[in-house]
């Protein structure tokens, strides 16, 4: 319940805020994004299947971002940031397809 | 959400599920974690799920919901900050490198259409140097053609030159007269010459007739004027010479008036030649001559 209100805040916050976006994240948002996405998934998987723990949330969710920004910043200094970006969008898109998927087996039994 | 009741059937409950109240498993530790990828499990009935997830919607104050809430937050906020990011685009949200490629790209592209412009403008200039040399020989034809026209008399003619008013009551002109009249004329410069209402060109013939003097075909009678365009102080001069043109005239018992005019339109038009036996020799060119004398 605070998650979904916290969502809604944060959500209101931007929109309000209208806030831009510092040149010095600017390439590592839209990765840390789709990362947390992912934990959000998850976490949405564990609540359903009765093993939900916040501080594994917690955890999970700053690792996963902490880990995939580190992993676009890593593919910058490598000097293939665009590819690295887009396998770390490509394994995450899987992860959320596969929770999303664990999801709807347990809301629609299907 | 209205999924069918579980019959008490042999479905078997994944052993973990089956465990203590909803949404408490804190032993439950990695199974929590979001990257999971062990198969998918047994779907729990539909009463424990809906119990499990009013249990979370259940708002507790602990401390680990509160930070998840803060994180949903964070996650809230980042995903509208970078959809309006994204949505404003443009060349700021580029990339260093993807910068460096479409500078590149705008380059060469750049190059490419320098290369075709240059390419076009030669094409240009050949076109414009083509279309002047056909303008050129349009116009050298046609003067070619106006030359034509004048000489053969079918076209009337206008310019300066000079009229010759002849009165000549007794009719004492002869033709011999009236055509050595036209040939001084001619060796004056005259361009176009008419007499009466007769264009007189090459073939024109004189002719003393019982009425009078007829040119080509037309009988002229007193008083008639011998026009010539050609350049009219020459011509006056010419017709002036003591012994020439206007003395004969005279002579012959005819009142002549002799007017410079800056412009003499000659109206008059010899008919179309028809086309005739002889044609020009393309082959014989310079040796034509010579070699008739040869056969002679």
């Amino acid at each position: 319940m605070i998650a979904v209100l916290g969502l809604v805040v944060g959500v209101v916050l931007g929109l309000v805020l209208q806030p831009t976006v510092p040149s010095l994240v600017q390439p590592y948002l839209p990765i840390a994004v789709v990362a947390a996405l992912d934990a959000v998934f998850g976490g949405l998987r564990a609540v359903l299947d009765g093993v939900f723990d916040d501080r594994v949330f917690v955890v999970s969710f700053l690792s996963n971002v902490v880990v995939a920004a580190l992993v676009v910043y890593l593919g910058d200094q490598l000097g293939v940031g665009a590819q690295l970006s887009t396998g770390v969008v490509v394994v995450l898109g899987i992860r959320i397809f596969s929770n999303a998927a664990a999801i709807r087996r347990h809301l629609f039994r299907a | 959400m209205s999924a069918p009741e579980e019959g008490p059937g042999p479905r078997p409950e994944h052993g973990r599920h089956a465990g203590p109240g909803p949404g408490e498993d804190p032993v439950g530790g990695p199974a929590g974690e979001p990257d999971r990828d062990q198969g998918p499990p047994a779907p729990p009935s539909a009463r424990l799920v809906r119990r499990r997830l009013a249990s979370a919607l259940r708002p507790r104050a602990t401390r680990g919901q509160v930070l998840a809430g803060l994180l949903c937050a964070a996650l809230g906020f980042a995903l509208v900050v970078q959809l309006q990011a994204t949505q404003e685009s443009g060349l700021a949200q580029l990339r260093e490198a993807d910068l460096v490629r479409a500078v590149d790209d705008l380059g060469e592209q750049r190059q490419r259409l320098q290369g075709e412009l240059t390419e076009l403008r030669d094409t240009q200039r050949s076109l414009q140097a083509e279309g002047d040399q056909r303008a050129e020989a349009l116009r050298s034809q046609q003067a070619a053609e106006d030359a034509q026209r004048l000489l053969a008399g079918t076209a009337p003619a206008v310019g300066p030159g000079v009229t010759v008013s002849v009165v000549d009551p007794d009719g004492g002109v002869s033709a011999v007269r009236l055509l050595g009249t036209v040939q001084e004329l001619r060796d004056a410069g005259a361009e176009v010459l008419s007499v009466g209402d007769a264009r007189v060109v090459a073939r024109t013939d004189f002719t003393d007739t019982a009425r009078g003097v007829e040119v080509g075909g037309t009988l002229v009678t007193s008083p008639f004027t011998i026009r010539a365009i050609g350049d009219p102080v020459r011509l006056e001069a010419t017709i002036g010479i003591p012994g020439g043109v206007l003395d004969l005239l005279e002579s012959e018992g005819a009142t002549v008036l002799v007017q410079r005019r800056d412009e003499v339109r000659i109206t008059a038009t010899a008919p179309e030649p028809a086309p005739g036996l002889a044609r020009p020799d393309d082959e014989a060119g310079d040796e034509g001559s010579s070699g008739d004398a040869g056969d002679g």
